[in-house]
């Protein structure tokens, strides 16, 4: 083999190491989670559980009257924002154990918004979710107001994510146009609670 | 028996340096290129950059301003009364997350030395100001008044006293095997303020008074 030949070869050899480097998948494409996509009003199966969103409103302030009675005297949290609420209404059945949504996110443009944590008990980010029974509840997203106006918002998604780190997991996504919905003053939120799978919007 | 080599050949092995040469000749690189780095002296230490009361640390993830600073009685985003011994160092700061993604560097964001009633290594308390909550993230593009609180004995601090105020930081890691890119190093101190104890507010901000 000549010399010339050799070279040739190196350089093919490392061209091909090349093309293979800046077309490998990076770490975050290879374990990233199965998007099963759905609609408000339909139910949506995942590995962990079955999400079914009834509804979503956008308000500046939340209505927690749901919690009356369970704050124990505890003064109730000012949920008057500077921004908006999110708030997303959902039946939701573990498939075989317990999960925990308080990762779930609402994803504009890019920009992840997690799961407020100001709802009190009983809410669906603290609930013990047996399996096979459906719960129903709120769960609330506290955004700036400019990101609902933003075009981008048409395509918002929810992201109901069952774990914190849902690497190669089905995560149920529904997407909605919150820039199409009317900003409210006040939102009620549900408290979390078991419900009759054919009970309303779930069954 | 093999035959003798060519005299071409024999030119070859002659010019070829020995192995000592090509090792002391890497070892001089090496040694050229610790030395260009700085060599193997210890970093000098440096003094964090100082933001003037009052002003803004921009970090990677979290703009944070301290608003005031002051000892409450009562545990912040609570009615209740701290023990007879003890009150609560308070650093009131506004926080943005200025990234993509919910930040929770919130409880690892300051620290303070104040006296020797706070050392650098006590963490405090991170409480949201408007909820009364303890803050476990900030929401991106929404800035958040968060209270950072110690517990002190009482009569450790006084109205006028300095309070050192560190900001921290975190930088990425790429390719964790676990968080891929989403993972960050240790916590790294990259700024300073001072502040001092002023009164505090006449009612700590707990929710909105009512009770259900």
């Amino acid at each position: 083999m000549s010399r010339l030949t050799r070279a040739l070869a190196t350089v093919a050899l490392l061209a091909a190491g090349g093309v293979a480097i800046a077309t490998a998948p990076t770490d975050d494409t290879i374990v990233a989670p199965f998007v099963e996509r759905g609609e408000v009003g339909e139910p949506i199966e995942s590995r962990l559980a079955t999400v079914l969103v009834d509804e979503v409103s956008v308000a500046r302030e939340l209505d927690l009257s749901y919690a009356e009675g369970a704050l124990f005297g505890a003064p109730v949290p000012d949920t008057r924002s500077a921004g908006v609420w999110v708030v997303v209404s959902l039946d939701v059945t573990a498939t075989y154990r317990g999960i925990d949504l308080g990762s779930s996110e609402v994803r504009i443009d890019g920009v992840r918004y997690r799961a407020s944590t100001v709802l009190p008990d009983p809410d669906l980010q603290s609930f013990a979710f047996d399996p096979g029974v459906t719960v129903r509840g709120s769960i609330a997203f506290e955004l700036p107001a400019s990101a609902v106006r933003s075009p981008a918002a048409s395509r918002a998604e929810l992201v109901f994510l069952p774990r914190a780190v849902p690497s190669l997991d089905s995560v149920p996504t529904v997407r909605v146009d919150l820039r199409a919905l009317p900003v409210d003053d006040v939102a009620e939120v549900e408290g979390a609670r078991a419900v009759d799978p054919a009970e309303g919007a779930g069954g | 028996m093999s035959a003798p080599a060519s005299p071409a050949a024999r030119a070859t092995r002659r010019r070829r340096p020995p192995w000592w040469l090509c090792t002391a000749g890497a070892v001089a690189v090496a040694i050229a290129a610790v030395a260009s780095l700085g060599g193997f002296a210890d970093t000098p230490a440096r003094r964090l950059p100082v933001i003037a009361e009052g002003g803004t640390h921009v970090g990677g993830q979290l703009e944070t301003t301290v608003e005031r600073i002051y000892l409450a009685p009562t545990r912040p985003g609570t009615d209740y009364d701290s023990s007879d011994d003890t009150e609560f160092l308070v650093v009131e700061a506004r926080v943005e997350n200025t990234t993509a993604l919910p930040s929770t560097f919130v409880d690892r964001l300051v620290r303070v030395i104040a006296g020797n009633a706070v050392v650098e290594t006590d963490r405090p308390a991170v409480i949201e100001a408007r909820t009364g909550q303890a803050l476990s993230f900030a929401q991106p593009g929404l800035p958040v008044t968060a209270q950072f609180a110690w517990e002190v004995d009482r009569g450790a601090l006084e109205i006028g006293d300095t309070v050192f105020v560190g900001f921290f930081e975190q930088f990425p890691i790429y390719g964790d095997p676990v968080f891929g890119d989403d993972a960050f190093g240790a916590p790294t101190p990259t700024a300073r303020t001072e502040g001092t104890i002023g009164e505090a507010p006449a009612r700590s901000t707990v929710g909105d008074g009512s009770a259900l």
